[in-house]
């Protein structure tokens, strides 16, 4: 049985030593270098650390093959891996690493960090002697030991630190391979971040059963023409995408211009899946396999599953489906009760896909991982998701909505509180509120200002909003409001907040 | 049409889909996240109405939309055709 992830790279490098297993624009690696390169840095890390085992280690770099080298070099070394977003600002990589405190942050030459911490350059292992170290720490991990820290979207401007275990991982790759049978002939066209989980798919699927894993250029994901021609000269054949990236090829028309050659699978995570665009998708290839997943970080990628059976009208929403193999879902009223047909209830999660909880922070930990009500007679936790979730007639769960302010946005996970955090912050800010314009898929954020303080221009709030939240959170359109309208309770008023907002015309398509 | 004009009608063109972004002709148009897949599309519309062009699919790359000094280049290029 396995019980840690790096026994999938171990056994692909003898079964399929020259096999290309990651691929992107500088880089090709087989199987057999990667690990090779792997143990390198977890000599690197020995040397730089000492004898250190589930500690966490930080990897400050581009999306690349080195920084997958970097993940499995730190996983042989017995610790577990933080990716950190070289676009990130600043302020916002301080308060992950004020949370993580790692023991080294890992960069490459291109992108250096601009603080003052432990930190060592990947590129220093090309010094090192292989065989001048034995890569067995990892042998003293046990299955129920981190392997990754994902950081996500806090409600209180503090990002949480989702931890995950080897477990939950090998749980989750064998599932998927009994269920999509991936192989050596699958080829992953890689569309998910390093600090998005939809990634770990890509990643311990290609390890796993030595398949390919393609890193797509980031930018190609803004030009529908070019591409589809890579994927169709890079032979990608399986898709896992957040739905953004396939409604864009979806509206751009691109799909049924340029034919595709090799795609058999697309999957797909992260968000709603509007079944008009998967409509697109379906009239102009109905040969390939659809699967609509659903899943929060905090369990492991993925806990649900549907495979696309039946035709669906525009109108329609797609199911989530059922649970994955060794999870169990289970929708609570808000009595703590089973939900009947039909009956709006909050999606939990039971299995070894659960996450250990939030790194250092025991009360946003046990807020939502819960004992489960059901269950009066022993130790038994569930997560409680946040997402209200009804089942249909066929027993397929459906997505409602939140039952808070988090949204997505693009396939990003966003706890709209942390945008009004970071705003309210502001010097001269007195209420801020920041909504989720549905329709033409934006942030909005309305703000009022002390102009005994100083004068805020709305360009003056993005410049400042954008020293400090990544670019995927940050307001599409922003508005000064004199007065907020407020509820009974003294707070804004969000619903009828919303409605000023949907009389405002949109950015771009106004003023011609 | 100069040069020159292109580039300013183009600038206005960006600063319009995103108007609070300091923006000036050499910033990283796609590596800033100044434009995504939504608002590209916005702005290959506008581009393609106000000079009343078709922008052809293999001028739709990256390199192209880096800033506003390579899209104000390739529109030229087109118009002189």
């Amino acid at each position: 049985m396995k019980r840690n992830v790096i026994e999938y790279l171990k056994d692909s490098a003898l079964r399929y030593p020259d096999k290309i297993a990651l691929k992107d624009e500088n880089k090709t690696i087989t199987f057999k270098e990667l690990d090779r390169e792997a143990k390198k840095v977890a000599h690197l890390i020995s040397m730089e650390c000492g004898d250190i085992k589930n500690r966490p280690v930080a990897v400050y770099m581009e999306k690349s093959v080195e920084c997958l080298i970097c993940f499995l070099g730190i996983i042989y070394s017995g610790n577990f891996y933080s990716p950190i977003d070289v676009k990130m600002p600043m302020s916002r990589i301080e308060k992950i690493i004020d949370v993580l405190q790692p023991e080294l942050i890992l960069y490459n030459h291109s992108k250096r960090l601009d603080i003052d911490y432990h930190a060592v350059s990947m590129q220093e292992t090309q010094n090192l002697n292989e065989k001048e170290y034995e890569a067995i720490n990892y042998k003293n991990v046990i299955d129920s030991d981190p392997v990754y820290v994902l950081f996500t979207s806090g409600s209180t401007g503090q990002p949480k630190g989702v931890v995950i275990s080897h477990r939950g991982v090998i749980d989750y790759t064998e599932w998927l391979y009994d269920k999509f049978h991936f192989d050596q002939e699958t080829v992953f066209g890689n569309q998910a971040p390093f600090y998005f989980d939809n990634s770990i798919l890509d990643i311990y699927s290609t390890l796993r059963n030595g398949a390919t894993m393609n890193i797509i250029p980031e930018s190609l994901f803004l030009f529908p023409y070019k591409l589809l021609t890579y994927i169709n000269e890079k032979k990608i054949n399986t898709l896992f995408w957040v739905p953004s990236a396939l409604i864009s090829l979806a509206n751009s028309g691109a799909l049924s211009e340029i034919r595709l050659k090799y795609v058999k699978k697309v999957l797909f995570c992260g968000e709603v899946m509007p079944t008009k665009q998967l409509n697109i998708w379906m009239r102009e290839y109905p040969d390939i396999l659809y699967a609509n997943m659903y899943g929060p970080t905090e369990i492991t990628d993925v806990c649900t599953c549907y495979i696309v059976d039946r035709k669906f009208s525009d109108e329609e929403s797609l199911p989530i489906g059922s649970s994955c193999e060794n999870t169990e879902i289970i929708v609570l009223n808000d009595d703590d009760k089973l939900v009947g047909v039909n009956e709006i209830g909050e999606l939990c999660v039971r299995g070894t896909c659960l996450s250990m909880g939030y790194y250092g922070d025991f009360d946003k930990t046990n807020a939502v991982f819960i004992q489960n009500p059901l269950n009066g007679k022993y130790h038994e936790l569930i997560y409680r998701t946040g997402d209200l979730v009804k089942y249909n007639e066929r027993h397929e769960i459906v997505y409602v909505c939140r039952k808070d302010n988090q949204i997505k946005h693009q396939g990003y996970r966003i706890e709209l509180g942390e945008i009004e955090t970071v705003c309210s912050a502001l010097e001269g800010i007195e209420r801020v509120c920041a909504l989720y314009d549905e329709v033409n898929k934006k942030i909005v954020l309305f703000y009022s200002f002390n102009s005994k303080v100083r004068e805020l221009s709305e360009k003056e709030v993005y410049r400042q909003l954008k020293q400090k939240l990544p670019s995927y959170m940050l307001p599409a359109a922003i508005y000064v409001k004199e007065q907020f309208p407020l509820n009974i309770n003294g707070k804004i008023d969000r619903i009828e907040l919303k409605q000023c907002m949907e009389g405002r015309p949109r950015n771009g398509e106004n003023g011609n | 049409m100069e040069k020159t004009e292109i580039n300013a009608k183009i600038m206005e063109l960006v600063q319009e889909i995103n108007p609070y972004e300091e923006i000036n002709e050499s910033s990283r148009l796609i590596e800033e996240a100044i434009l995504d897949s939504l608002t590209l599309v916005i702005l290959i519309n506008e581009i393609e109405e106000f000079f009343n062009v078709k922008l052809p699919e293999d001028k739709l790359k990256p390199e192209n939309f880096e800033n506003i000094s390579e899209i104000a280049e390739m529109v030229e290029k087109i118009l002189k055709k």
